[in-house]
């Protein structure tokens, strides 16, 4: 360990020669950083370090154990996290600098909003870093899972995911016609999923039409209380977190006009873990939905 | 009934009763129409028929749900609160024969905040129907103890708004403190909730929650009135008219702490509510504060109905906070008061 980290100090002060105009060592520097990187690149990377909550996910689904160095910390949390009862032993960061860089990481996985000036430092020292983009649909979430596991040289695993997500997602898809039942995402202070979010494709791969992006709302965005009951949703989303200390912002979830409502229309609660990472474990979103939309049929029905 | 016998020379023999009342009766008829104005005012259009329908209706419709569960209680908390600030102000201003005592300004309203906050955030008030209002009681009730301690009966205008000041920012920064102490990631945010207040999305429950403790506060404020006349003649005078000061008082304290809790534990700080309206009504009543006190609790009401209303027919998205409004017109109002005070006492 303590070797572990003189090694990357003195890596570090060598590198930092990099950035010194005139040195002619400056350049033979660079020379031996790309032949280093170069290098490991073609390696499978057996040092990953993840720094996102989605990455984390992704990593443990597709790689071995014992490659991933360390996870960061919300991987730990069992409302945002699907893995958090199997990262006994891991590591855990909070997306510092100081945190990454001892363990001499030959893959650095982040998310596009994760720790940007730790990303930015870790790009600058030669580190491979992989970012991944957030997700806004499924199909990111394929691409997501096949960018990184070309990245780890799991492809065939991805794949694999991919294809066992699909046929959830077949087996729950609904009628495409136009009188679909509707949905509406409600989060804590008001706030909905509209257009170009990962949700609004949660909610139409269940067979339902999202009345958040209905009124016009791009990606995540606040309604007002009046607007949400008037839009009149079959089906009012809400997250299932464990209780949490109070706070404000839970109050519209349960305000006397949204029981009133819910006598005319059904709440159904998707765990936070599924959706607020874009993941295969989004199918699992999808059916909750889906069961909705054919108990409201059902019902309906009989 | 001592005080009552005593107290009736006081009373204006110059004003006719009609005369009396018609103030009042102005009020009262501009509340009205400001009250049913505002179940009008939202994002959703809800037309005069079919607000009529929602009033009388019970069939679920979505208007009825929006006008009953949303405008009705929102409109009627308005009113509520706006008496209350202007009754407390009212009061205020005359126990201390301060002219710049109000519930914002002293930080009364700032420290029943802080109660609040604490009852709230601790989830006392979820485990326990009236433990919000409670705490804003108790908060409220310390700081205007502490201000009489303070500042004292015969202090300064000066001395009771630098002590106001104090406990103003202490309760703040003490709000501030519980809200970062809170293990939700919620919390820190809503400070700007509890620092300049908002009616939005109350419901029935917050109504019912507040008017608990609301309306024995608006008993005991409303009985010192004529003390408060008997008080304007000094503390001595009136003591040998028969008051006991002490207990006119205590009434006042108890009576604020219920009105002013109870009202910024269900919206938050609503500043300058109870300077504006004393200060605009004292004139028009003979400057008695007997008479200033009813007409200072509908002026209130008025003002902040007209200014919820105003709050939601501004642009849509996030809603500004109807404290934000009131300080907006209140604050250069203040800064008038006190080049007029320093233009009269050198």
């Amino acid at each position: 360990m303590a070797r572990e980290t003189m090694r990357g100090f003195g890596a570090g002060l060598m590198r930092r020669l990099r950035g010194r105009r005139g040195l002619r060592a400056g350049a033979l520097v660079l020379a031996l950083i790309a032949l280093m990187v170069a290098g490991r690149a073609e390696a499978r990377p057996e040092r990953i370090v993840s720094m996102n909550l989605c990455t984390d996910q992704l990593a443990l689904a597709l790689v071995e154990r014992w490659r991933i160095g360390s996870l960061s910390t919300l991987a730990a949390d069992p409302d945002l996290s699907n893995v958090a009862d199997a990262i006994d032993g891991f590591r855990l960061n909070h997306g510092l600098s100081e945190e990454i860089l001892p363990l001499e990481p030959d893959l650095v996985v982040a998310g596009s909003f994760t720790a940007q000036p730790t990303v930015r430092l870790l790009t600058r020292l030669g580190y491979p870093t992989l970012v991944v983009d957030f997700a806004r649909s499924i199909d990111d979430v394929r691409a997501n899972v096949r960018i990184l596991g070309e990245a780890v040289g799991q492809m065939a695993r991805a794949d694999a995911l991919i294809g066992s997500m699909d046929g959830r997602l077949a087996a729950a898809a609904g009628p495409t016609g136009s009188n679909r039942r509707t949905a509406l995402y409600l989060q804590p202070n008001g706030y909905t999923a509209g257009r170009d979010s990962l949700i609004d494709d949660v909610i139409r791969h269940a067979g339902l039409t999202n009345l958040g992006a209905e009124a016009g709302i791009r990606g995540h965005g606040r309604l007002s209380l009046e607007t949400l009951l008037a839009l009149a949703p079959d089906i009012l989303i809400t997250d299932e977190s464990r209780d949490r200390a109070p706070a404000l912002a839970y109050e519209i979830l349960e305000h006397p006009a949204i029981t009133t409502l819910l006598g005319r229309s059904i709440r159904v609660k998707v765990p936070t873990r599924l959706w607020i990472c874009g993941l295969p474990a989004i199918a699992e979103a999808v059916e909750i939905l889906a069961d909705a939309r054919r108990r409201l049929t059902a019902e309906a029905g009989s | 009934m001592r005080e009552a016998s005593v107290s009736r020379p006081l009373a204006a023999p110059t004003i006719g009763l009609d005369r009396a009342w018609r103030l009042p009766l102005a009020l009262a008829a501009l509340l009205a129409l400001l009250l049913a104005g505002s179940l009008f005012a939202g994002p959703v259009t809800v037309g005069p028929r079919e607000l009529l329908g929602a009033l009388l209706g019970r069939n679920l419709s979505v208007a009825e749900i929006i006008v009953w569960e949303l405008r009705v209680p929102r409109t009627l908390l308005a009113a509520m609160i706006g008496a209350s600030l202007g009754l407390a102000g009212a009061v205020l201003q005359g126990l201390l024969r301060n002219p710049l005592a109000e519930p914002g300004l002293i930080g009364v309203s700032a420290s029943a905040a802080l109660g609040a906050v604490i009852a709230f955030y601790t989830g006392f008030a979820a485990a326990f129907p009236l433990g919000l209002p409670l705490g804003g009681m108790v908060g409220a009730g310390v700081a205007v103890a502490v201000l009489m301690i303070l500042a004292g009966r015969q202090s300064s205008t000066l001395t009771l708004i630098l002590a106001g000041v104090a406990v103003n920012s202490f309760a703040g920064a003490l709000t501030a403190l519980a809200l970062n102490l809170s293990p939700n990631p919620y919390a820190a945010a809503e400070i700007v909730f509890w620092m300049m207040g908002s009616l939005a999305d109350r419901s029935f429950q917050h109504l019912g929650v507040a008017a608990a403790l609301t309306l024995p506060g608006w008993l005991l404020l409303i009985s010192v009135g004529r003390s408060l006349d008997a008080l304007s003649l000094g503390e001595e005078a009136a003591t040998s008219l028969g008051f006991d000061l002490q207990a006119v008082r205590w009434r006042a304290v108890i009576g604020t702490a219920l009105a002013v809790g109870a009202a910024v534990s269900v919206s938050g700080v609503i500043g300058f509510v109870g300077l504006v309206v004393p200060h605009l009504l004292r004139p028009l009543v003979g400057y008695q504060p007997a008479r200033l006190l009813p007409v200072s609790a509908l002026g209130g009401a008025v003002l902040l109905v007209a200014t919820d209303i105003f709050v939601r027919m501004l642009a849509p998205g996030p809603e500004l906070k109807i404290g934000v409004v009131t300080a907006l017109i209140g604050a250069p109002f203040f800064l008038i008061l006190l080049l007029r005070l320093r233009a009269t006492s050198p």
